[in-house]
């Protein structure tokens, strides 16, 4: 027979070690019992569980789905984890709940009127009794603290000027006297009293020190206790700080003392040490003659420094230092092979990246910083240039090629400049050196050639090439000496031509300075402006040189509107583009500027600048690039200029100006179509229209020639085209209309015409492998879990998610609802039942009573009712 | 003098205006003053007195003689002809104009002597009309609609004479807003104030119109222009279950049953009626342009019973060639779909409106949205449709890529829809295919032997030109085109068709001022830098020879054009 329950739950619960036989005091001080008072919970309920099995139904409220296939649902460990349902527990909580709630509802229904309890937290859901209490409690400490004779809250502001008694302060006498003696006042005694009481109080129940420390001390520990022990606290830790930071301090000081030892030798690459450095080494040394170690700029710092100054020269000791070069081994000389090698290989990068960009694909970032420190193919002296440090003067100035008269001037200059080693001073010297001969050889030149402008212009350009190399670092260094001797002698060659400009900044500014001067020196005068302000001797320089930049092409357009000599804008144009290394951005804009200008000017016609500008445009830029920023608008222009004015079929005269202006721009667009070899429709039509115009009223032989020259360089462009055959028919009737001028153009275009018959072929454009149809349902999934939803389609599935999502809550509020239903049923028969009762009660009551009465009255008055009743 | 008769009259009949000449005497003083303040009071005055009684119609003198010295004075002008305004209306309600049958010779001659200067007023506002301050033309045209408004209040046969007749106010209006070539302003507010609004406005309008345009004979082109015009400004007439129910007349002739006013057919006849007229009379090359505008909106709906006249009128406007053509096709179409016209060679005709201009011309958007409109049917034989697209394609190699851009996506509809084009741009060898077999004679190995196109530019029917046998060459050149977006755009035609349609309404309105704008309104993004051309030319312009130097290419062709320009 199996032991009785309440024998069951005895020895369980003694197993469990919730009872416990009686343990002496000493036992439970050092045994551990069930400290936690969540085990004993845990333990509890599982007492319990076992103890009522019915409470607990194990099943999942969803049907096993199927057990086979399911990894997640058998062993329980998944999604759906197996849960222990409590349907008692949540029954009873439930009705817990309503009683709670939907009951006052209930019996408030149909009544107005009424209490509101306005007490803190009190109908607020979200809180717990604890809560409540706390917040009512504090409120109530609020309000009393503002109090005027609150001597407690004196204390949080006073401090020491607390309370004291014989010179001490009434803390200290707390403990001992304030308990026995009688000398206080009532109030105080009570309240020390009762706080000692209490403190001891708490000792007894738990002697836990820290949790009096930390706990609630507004409860445990009078005001001024706690601050006493705060301020005790943190004047210790104060003292701690200090004491380490006087450490630090010390081995800070020990190894500044040593770096004003370090710092010369970290420096020793660099030139002659600032001129501060001797000030500061000298307190240092008397610093240490007198055994102290003192920092030399703590020590400026303590002699009244500015901080500020002080932070500002620490910055900049720290820059210099970060930025201070390494020593670099030197590179071996190449032998020629080498170079050649290099050299081919960097042109074969460049052609590649030029394709890469003629197709229209990105170009790798890494390959574009290699680009920008690429050197030219004439640039035979590489190294030379890099050992001067100066790459991108040399590099400009080399990229503009060098031609036979200036190469043996240059060549010698270069050796030198190879010749010298590292070492500054040589450097210097070497280029003084150069910078003399440079100016001999320029006087020569321009002595020998002065009959013949394009001479002087080529020599002048490659001296002012060589000027600029020098110049850029004798303009930094030692400008004076040289600008007089360099003045004197050109002077004597070509008139007033100052060494030194302001950097002109606008077009404005540049037109003030040029204006006055023959315009044959203007390139000497870019060259000029371009050495004295390059951007390795300021960095001001190089927003100067950009605005400049853009003052340059700004002039190459005056420059053609004034019909300047076309030689001096090829120079400048030349210079730009050079320029455009540095500057790119800023001169691409200015070249967007002009046509931009040109696009809104009402009738799109160009003017002379523009012209000049596009031609510019298509020597600067690369024109084969699939999207250029500059040459894409530029050609965009051009087509829709050829394009406005083709002349109409009809038309009797030629226009002088429109043709030689259509000519130009069909020779532009051809020419920069060389490599990549687009086709431009409206240079087409131009060329057709104006031909069979020409053809009609028989103008001019020149601009025919014009013409039939862009006619055959176009034929011969797209020669390749599979629609070259009707391009180019129609022009071969006019061709034939225009006699003998257009013969060897008709013949070529006749010679061309045959083999792109001969080989064209319909096309096969669509030779696409063919696209497999799309699969997307069903789909196989490893691990198919059935529960889960694999609907590929992202928006079906989150609908039906969010269908089942609704349908769950909407089930769960009609079930809540029909409880709710169910419950105030119940309660309202329970009340009716009660009513009832009541009412049954007092009507047995009252017919009691009633009989009662009756019966008194009878026996009094009337015994013959009662006998009668009796009978 | 009419004056004394006039006089003399209210003598005799309104005894009871007696106490009232005193009125007279205060009206003395003001005249005095001539400062503008007084002269205000005085218009007031005397538009008063007129309303007191006849002795004072003689006022009405002074105040028109007010009226017409507008360069002078225009405000005072303004201010007289209000009053007179005033006075003219409530004159007519009072029945003053009417000779009624008991009237007797004074009264007769009164009346007489009114109408005059009504007729005097309505001439000097009619002056006013076509003047070049807009304030004065309103005023003028609100005043005349007024008076109308009054004269055409006044019981259903007199209101329709004085709607119809050639003396009354509202006609001469009409011949006035369309024989000055300057009245454009009052013909839009005429249009939009009133004939809009009123329907019986709109009827008459019409019949005024038509009439103007019958009986003269001198300067008809600007007439016609004025009546295309005023007709311009007026909205399309109203929905076939549209019941006219405005009217602009007091008395409506809604309140008289069977009145042919009340059925849109009478409107839409008398509508009709008048295109026809303005189609019979001679058409500027401007007006008929402006009639095709309208055509499909405005023409269109009026004509129910002769259509075939309106089709003539179209043909003719196609014929004439160049934009006219384009702009009839539309209202042709129409015709076709909607009224089951009978047109033989439409597209014919369509076909050979696509020359070389049409590409550059500015109706181009316009007539590419027609195009496509035409083209549409998936009914239409897949020859015809390849005719179309490979005139677009062979026009296209010397088209602005505003069109390029367009025709592109295009195609690549054409081809989705009409799947025996795909072979335009992909035609594997088949001894099947016409473009193979005319050479296989030739050469034993056709696959290497060239091939000629078959396509004839020259044929004017669409249906036998050859098209579908070639192959799009012209395109696939095109995919080289020297401006990214247009080549990049052409490439489509030889990547998988996986779109289903572009939508071609996004590709109209491109040209060089939007290419251009858009790229250069950008900034120049310094992220990627701008490349720039690694090798530094030695030379640009010259070139040596020899020991000098001379201008290259480059340089002659720029010295020429920098000479010529």
């Amino acid at each position: 027979m199996p032991p009785s329950q309440l024998k069951a739950l005895k020895t369980r619960l003694r197993e469990k070690g919730i009872t416990a036989p009686s343990k002496s005091k000493t036992q439970r001080k050092s045994g551990s019992g069930h400290a936690n008072p969540k085990d004993r919970h845990t333990a509890l309920q599982q007492i319990r569980d076992d103890f009522n099995p019915s409470e607990l139904r194990h099943v999942s409220a969803r049907p096993a789905k199927f057990p086979s296939t399911s990894i997640y649902n058998s062993t329980g460990s998944g999604k759906y984890a197996k849960i222990l349902h409590r349907p008692g527990v949540s029954k009873s909580a439930g009705e817990d709940m309503r009683r709670q709630h939907l009951l006052p509802e209930m019996r408030r229904r149909n009544k107005t009127g009424g209490l509101i309890d306005r007490r803190i937290g009190e109908g607020d859901e979200g809180m717990t009794a604890e809560q409540r209490a706390v917040m009512r409690f504090t409120k109530e400490k609020e309000g009393r603290r503002g109090g005027v004779f609150d001597l407690e809250g004196s204390d949080d502001e006073g401090g020491l000027m607390g309370l004291t008694h014989g010179g001490r302060t009434i803390d200290e006498l707390e403990d001992d006297d304030m308990k026995g003696s009688g000398k206080g006042s009532e109030s105080e005694d009570e309240d020390a009293g009762f706080l000692v009481k209490k403190r001891r109080r708490d000792e007894e129940e738990d002697d836990d020190v820290e949790e009096a420390d930390e706990g609630q001390p507004d409860v445990k520990k009078s005001k001024k206790e706690v601050m006493q022990e705060v301020i005790a606290k943190s004047k210790l830790h104060k003292y701690e700080r200090q004491k380490v930071k006087e450490d630090d301090e010390d081995l800070i000081d020990k190894l500044d003392a040593g770096m004003a030892d370090l710092l010369p030798l970290l420096r020793s690459q660099q030139a002659p040490p600032p001129p501060s450095a001797p000030i500061e080494i000298q307190p240092r040394n008397t610093a240490n003659e007198a055994g102290m170690k003192m920092d030399p700029e703590r020590q400026k710092l303590l002699d009244g420094m500015d901080r500020a100054q002080a932070d500002k020269d620490y910055e900049k000791r720290l820059r210099e230092l970060a930025q201070d070069t390494r020593a670099k081994p030197s590179e071996r000389t190449k032998t020629a092979e080498e170079r050649a090698k290099e050299e081919a290989e960097r042109l074969k990068m460049l052609e590649e990246r030029r394709s890469k960009r003629m197709r229209g694909e990105q170009v790798a970032d890494d390959e574009e910083e290699e680009q920008g420190r690429d050197v030219d193919v004439e640039d035979v002296e590489e190294n030379a240039v890099d050992a001067l440090g100066n790459e991108e003067v040399g590099d400009d100035a080399e990229e503009f090629g060098f031609a036979s008269a200036g190469v043996e001037a240059m060549q010698k200059t270069r050796e030198k400049v190879r010749h010298v080693d590292e070492d500054e001073f040589d450097f210097d010297a070497d280029l003084v050196a150069s910078a003399s001969e440079a100016e001999l050889s320029d006087q020569e030149s321009e002595a020998d050639d002065a009959s013949v402008p394009g001479e002087i212009m080529e020599a002048e350009q490659e001296q002012d090439e060589e000027d600029e190399f020098v110049n850029g670092i004798l303009g930094g260094a030692n400008a004076t000496p040289i600008t007089d001797s360099s003045n004197t002698t050109i002077v004597d060659g070509s008139g007033a031509l100052a060494f030194t400009y302001p950097c002109p900044r606008s077009h404005a500014e540049l037109l003030s300075i040029v204006d006055t001067l023959p315009v044959q020196q203007l390139p000497t005068i870019i060259q000029r402006i371009r050495a004295l302000y390059h951007p390795s001797l300021s960095a001001a320089n190089k927003e100067m040189m950009s605005d400049f930049s853009r003052a340059l092409v700004d002039h190459l357009a005056y420059m053609a509107e004034h019909n300047q000599p076309l030689p001096v804008a090829e120079q400048v144009i030349r210079h730009l583009h050079s320029l455009s290394r540095t500057y790119a951005i800023p001169i691409a804009e200015a070249f967007r500027t002009h046509l931009l200008a040109w696009h809104e000017r009402p009738g799109g016609e160009p003017s002379k600048g523009d012209l000049v500008v596009l031609t510019a445009i298509g020597s600067i830029y690369p024109t084969s690039d699939h999207f250029h920023q500059v040459v894409t608008p530029a050609t965009t222009l051009m087509g829709r200029w050829l394009a406005v004015n083709a002349p109409s079929p009809g038309a009797k005269m030629v226009d002088e100006r429109r043709s030689r202006v259509g000519a130009l721009m069909v020779g532009l667009c051809v020419r920069w179509q060389a490599l990549s070899k687009r086709i431009v429709p409206e240079a087409v039509r131009f060329t057709l229209r104006i031909l069979a115009t020409i053809a009609v009223t028989r103008t001019s032989s020149t601009e025919v020639a014009e013409h039939l020259e862009n006619l055959t360089a176009m034929a011969e462009l797209w020669k390749d085209k599979t629609a070259f055959i009707e391009i180019f028919q129609p022009f071969l009737p006019i061709l034939r209309n225009l006699g003998s001028t257009a013969t060897p153009a008709s013949e070529h275009l006749t010679t061309l015409l045959g083999p792109s018959r001969q080989t064209r072929r319909p096309l096969l454009l669509h030779n696409h492998r063919p696209q497999p149809l799309r699969t997307s349902n069903p789909k196989f999934e490893e691990g198919f879990n059935p529960d889960k939803h694999y609907d590929p389609d992202r928006e079906r599935s989150d609908a039906a998610k969010l269908r089942k999502e609704v349908n769950r809550e909407k089930k769960g509020a009609v079930r809540e609802l029909r409880k709710d239903g169910a419950f105030v049923a119940r309660e309202e028969l329970r009340e009716k039942r009660e009513r009832d009762a009541d009412f049954v009660k007092r009507e047995r009551r009252l017919v009691a009573e009633i009989a009662q009465e009756g019966r008194e009255s009878q026996g009094g008055g009337g015994g013959r009712a009662r006998g009668k009743g009796r009978r | 003098m009419p004056g004394t008769v006039t006089n003399s009259a209210v003598r005799k009949r309104k005894r009871d205006d007696a106490p009232k000449m005193d009125g007279t005497k205060p009206r003395k003083a003001p005249k005095t003053t001539s400062t503008g303040q007084s002269t205000q009071t005085r218009i007031l005055h005397l538009e008063e007195q007129i309303l007191q009684g006849r002795e004072h119609y003689n006022n009405i003198v002074e105040l028109q003689s007010l009226v017409q010295r507008y360069e002078a004075k225009p405000r005072m002008a303004t201010l007289a002809a209000v009053g007179l305004c005033r006075v003219f209306c409530r004159l007519i309600a009072a029945e003053a104009l009417v000779r009624t049958g008991s009237a007797t010779a004074g009264e007769a001659q009164v009346v007489q002597w009114l109408k005059g200067r009504l007729r005097e007023y309505d001439e000097s506002l009619l002056t006013w009309i076509g003047s070049p301050e807009a304030a004065q033309e309103s005023t003028s045209l609100t005043l005349l609609m007024r008076i109308v408004k009054a004269e055409t209040s006044q019981g259903s046969k007199r209101s329709e004479q004085a709607w119809r007749t050639e003396t009354s106010t509202f006609f001469k209006l009409i011949q006035a807003l369309l024989e000055r070539t300057n009245a454009d302003g009052a013909r839009q507010e005429f249009g939009e104030k009133y004939a809009d609004e009123y329907d019986d406005v709109r009827f008459y309008t019409f019949l005024a119109v038509k009439q103007v345009l019958k009986t003269s004979s001198a300067h008809s082109e600007e007439i016609v222009g004025g009546a295309v015009d005023l007709l311009s400004h007026m909205e399309s007439p109203p929905d076939s279950d549209y019941q006219p129910q405005t009217w602009y007349s007091a008395d409506a002739p809604s309140s008289v049953p069977n009145n042919p006013l009340l059925s849109l057919a009478t409107h839409r006849k008398a509508a009709q009626e008048t295109w026809l007229a303005i189609f019979r009379s001679p058409l500027t090359k401007d007006n008929r342009k402006r009639l095709l505008t309208l055509a499909t909106s405005q023409i269109l709906p009026n004509f129910s019973t002769r259509l075939e006249l309106l089709a003539d009128f179209l043909t003719d406007s196609f014929n004439a060639g160049g934009s006219l053509s384009l702009l009839a096709l539309n209202s042709i179409f129409h015709l076709i779909t909607h009224q089951n016209l009978d047109y033989p060679e439409f597209y014919t005709k369509l076909y050979s409106l696509l020359d070389e201009d049409i590409l550059h011309s500015k109706h181009r958007s316009r007539f590419f949205r027609l195009l496509e409109m035409f083209l549409r049917s998936e009914h239409l034989p897949a020859a015809l449709v390849a005719s179309f697209v490979k005139r677009l394609a062979r026009l296209s190699l010397q088209a602005p890529p505003g069109a390029i851009v367009w025709i592109v996506p295009w195609v690549y509809n054409y081809v989705k829809g009409h799947p025996s084009l795909g072979f335009l741009l992909h035609r594997p060898h088949h001894p099947a295919h016409r473009i193979y077999s005319t050479q296989s004679k030739q050469g034993s190995d056709s696959a290497t032997m060239a091939v000629k196109d078959p396509f004839n530019m020259l044929e004017s029917n669409p249906n036998i030109t050859g098209a579908i046998d070639s192959s799009l060459w012209e395109l696939e050149t095109l995919q080289s085109h020297y401006h990214p977006n247009v080549a990049t755009l052409a490439r489509i035609l030889g990547e998988q068709f996986t779109k289903r349609e572009y939508v071609l309404e996004d590709f109209l309105d491109h040209s060089y001022a939007s290419l251009v704008g858009q790229e250069l309104g950008r900034e120049v993004s310094g992220k990627k830098g701008v490349e720039v051309e690694w090798a530094i030319p030695k030379r640009i312009v010259m070139e040596e020879v020899g020991e000098g130097q001379e201008l290259n290419g480059v340089g002659r062709l720029l010295t020429g054009a920098l000479e010529a320009m």
